[in-house]
């Protein structure tokens, strides 16, 4: 990597990676995944910076990559062993208590959807990306994204309702 | 329905955005730049020092909301020596403003009120940081004050923000009290969110990259601990795995000093029975690399089979940050990539380890509807099996079409003879490498004398090394 190269990478971490770093916990609901998901994902990055410089798009080639590297993870881990659901959370008490308990409903439920309808949420309501801009990250069609977006966000409607039950990891 | 749907996509924004401002902002260019340079892996390298100039990045909203300013550094601190800091990145220790008594501290020195302070001095820093300045000195606990069997200092201090919510905690690590590090980036794994933690009965791991190695445990009662890793795999396959039971004290607190080199990948872990209670893992520093992705990619190009666009499909052979053996691995080489005629493609690759045993690994793609699952799989071979024995691989993702079978690959080394019989009728070819079937059949695959070889399936019947537990 050149002098310029570097520099240009370097002032892209300055002004990207907590950033990446947040939408990666969003996507794994884990800080040490998510940071070691991130030094993945710029790693692969940063050898090939000039290419991704010259693209004119560096953050959205980071973010493919982070999006890939976390669906090839999870895939991996599914594939090895199913994971053991830990204690159900307490709650908090006192006068904030219902609304600490529908957020953290909602959290629960966005872990337990497949990494794909999550991805979608994420970057649909948190990235603000568009329909056609989220589905070219996560290489699926426009009509994907939608029906991965509707059936994730009923699966949260029923939640708030009360009547949801946890959403199964599927397998893609 | 729809006012539902707007109700949750207004609740999911305002979840994603409250989530996503517990995560403090840090520079990881120098740990991407070390990874990549070094080629090493390592799980957290964060340069502290650089923190600040992401920290100038943070939303104002996020500040707004945050206004408390963490302490500045106390000038009559004495520097860490340098043989004395850790791979995390530490911050000098620091005077905490109001600090409260401490009670029910776990560990040796947990009645020790010098040792409780010493720790939360070394704590204050890096939990500010975490925290975003969001801190109640009030609400300062030190959880854990230790002397190890080594004579080290391990302590542990959490931070809540002024209604009691936990924002951080940070492990200690010293050769003395004098010498304490607040380890900047570290924190405790466990199950509860962050702001429900550190409630009686809970669960934690942690692996301390500093000084010696050593991990950390809160073992609820009833719980067990102990840390594992995989030593070594020897020429018959057999996987080494060495585990160093955790004994907690009375306290629940267990600190042990381990003697894995740093070539391995260790899993440290809480649980009661087969439920995981909490689990660490750690990424030695000398972790040997695999075979690079672009050699992969050559071997692939080459490779028997009838994989098309093999350009595009090294992924399917990439084994770089997934697999994490304690040996090298020499002679890579793609067995075989193929695809059937209706929806699967598969690759294998296999590189051989000092003692002569052999490391197996690929992947399947299947795609369906426009989608594509991906499974990778990985096994250790007996030195001297690979030759004797043909592999089955199957998908099992996907869906099968009426009347289909599901497919499966066949693999092997160099050209056999291979017989598949099939709704009554048996069909001879001679393949090199391997080969897709797509029906619904029973394979035999011929050794030069005319011998069936053994049919092992790879996913089922043969050992692979235990993957650690992020």
């Amino acid at each position: 990597m050149d002098r310029e190269d570097a520099e240009d990478f370097r002032q892209f971490m300055a002004a990207r990676s907590a950033a990446l770093l947040r939408t990666a916990y969003l996507l794994t609901g884990d800080r040490r995944h998510a940071e070691d998901l991130v030094q993945n994902a710029l790693t692969k990055a940063y050898r090939h910076w000039g290419k991704v410089r010259r693209s004119g798009v560096p953050e959205a080639y980071v973010r493919r990559i982070l999006v890939n590297e976390r669906n090839t993870r999870w895939r991996r881990e599914r594939s090895r062993a199913l994971e053991v659901v830990g204690d159900v959370p307490d709650r908090p008490e006192g006068d904030e208590a219902q609304a600490y308990a529908d957020r953290d409903e909602i959290w629960q439920a966005l872990q337990a959807m497949p990494p794909r309808t999550r991805a979608v949420l994420v970057l649909r309501y948190w990235e603000d990306l568009s329909e056609a801009q989220t589905a070219d990250l996560l290489g699926c069609t426009v009509g994907t994204v939608k029906s991965q977006a509707s059936r994730g966000l009923r699966k949260l409607a029923e939640v708030l309702s009360g009547d949801g039950t946890p959403m199964t990891g599927g397998t893609r | 329905m729809t006012d539902d749907l707007a109700l949750a996509e207004e609740q999911l924004r305002a979840v994603l955005t409250a989530r996503a401002a517990d995560i403090p902002a840090k520079d990881l260019h120098d740990g991407v730049v070390r990874r990549a340079r070094r080629r090493r892996i390592t799980v957290i390298a964060v340069s502290a020092i650089a923190v600040a100039v992401v920290a100038a990045g943070v939303p104002t909203a996020l500040a707004a909301v945050r206004s408390d300013a963490a302490p500045p550094a106390d000038p009559t601190a004495r520097p860490i020596p340098a043989r004395y800091r850790c791979a995390r990145q530490t911050i000098p220790p620091a005077a905490v403003p109001g600090l409260p008594a401490q009670r029910g501290v776990a560990g040796s020195l947990g009645d020790d009120p010098a040792a409780v302070v010493a720790i939360a001095r070394a704590a204050w820093g890096p939990l500010s940081q975490q925290a975003n300045g969001a801190l109640d000195p009030a609400l300062t606990r030190v959880q854990v004050a230790h002397r190890t069997e080594d004579g080290w200092i391990v302590g542990l201090a959490t931070g809540r923000d002024r209604t009691g919510r936990l924002l951080a905690d940070v492990p200690v690590v010293g050769p003395d009290l004098d010498h304490l590090a607040g380890l900047s980036n570290g924190w405790m794994e466990g199950n509860k969110p962050m702001h429900q933690r550190f409630t009686s009965g809970d669960a934690f791991a942690s692996y301390l990259d500093c000084g010696p190695p050593r991990v950390l445990a809160i073992v609820p009662h009833g719980a067990s601990a102990e840390a594992t890793w995989t030593a070594g795999i020897a020429a018959d396959g057999t996987i080494e795995q060495q585990t160093s039971p955790l004994t907690p004290r009375p306290d629940g607190l267990a600190v042990a000093t381990l003697s894995a080199p740093s070539t391995v990948t260790l899993t440290v872990r809480v649980h009661r029975g087969n439920q995981s209670l909490a689990t660490d893992a750690f990424v030695g520093r000398n972790v040997p690399k695999g075979p690079s992705r672009a050699e992969m990619a050559r071997k692939l190009r080459s490779a028997p089979g009838n994989l098309a666009d093999r350009k595009n499909k090294v992924g399917l052979v990439d084994q770089a940050h997934r697999v994490y053996l304690p040996v090298p691995q020499r002679d890579a080489r793609v067995l075989w990539a193929g695809q059937g005629a209706e929806n699967v493609q598969a690759a294998v690759a296999v590189t051989t380890l000092p003692s002569g045993a052999q490391f197996l690994w690929g992947s399947t793609v299947t795609w369906d509807r426009g989608q594509s699952g991906v499974e990778g799989f990985d096994a250790v071979l007996a030195a001297g099996a690979l030759d004797r024995t043909a592999y089955r691989l199957q998908p099992s993702q996907g869906a099968v079409l009426p009347g289909r079978a599901r497919p499966q690959g066949i693999f092997f080394t160099g050209t056999r003879r291979v017989e598949i019989t099939s709704g009554g009728k048996t069909r001879t070819e001679t393949v090199t490498g391997g080969l897709m079937v797509d029906e619904t059949a029973t394979v035999v695959v011929r050794d030069t004398d005319g011998k069936p070889l053994p049919l092992v399936d790879v996913q089922t019947d043969l050992p692979r090394v235990p993957y650690p537990q992020f």
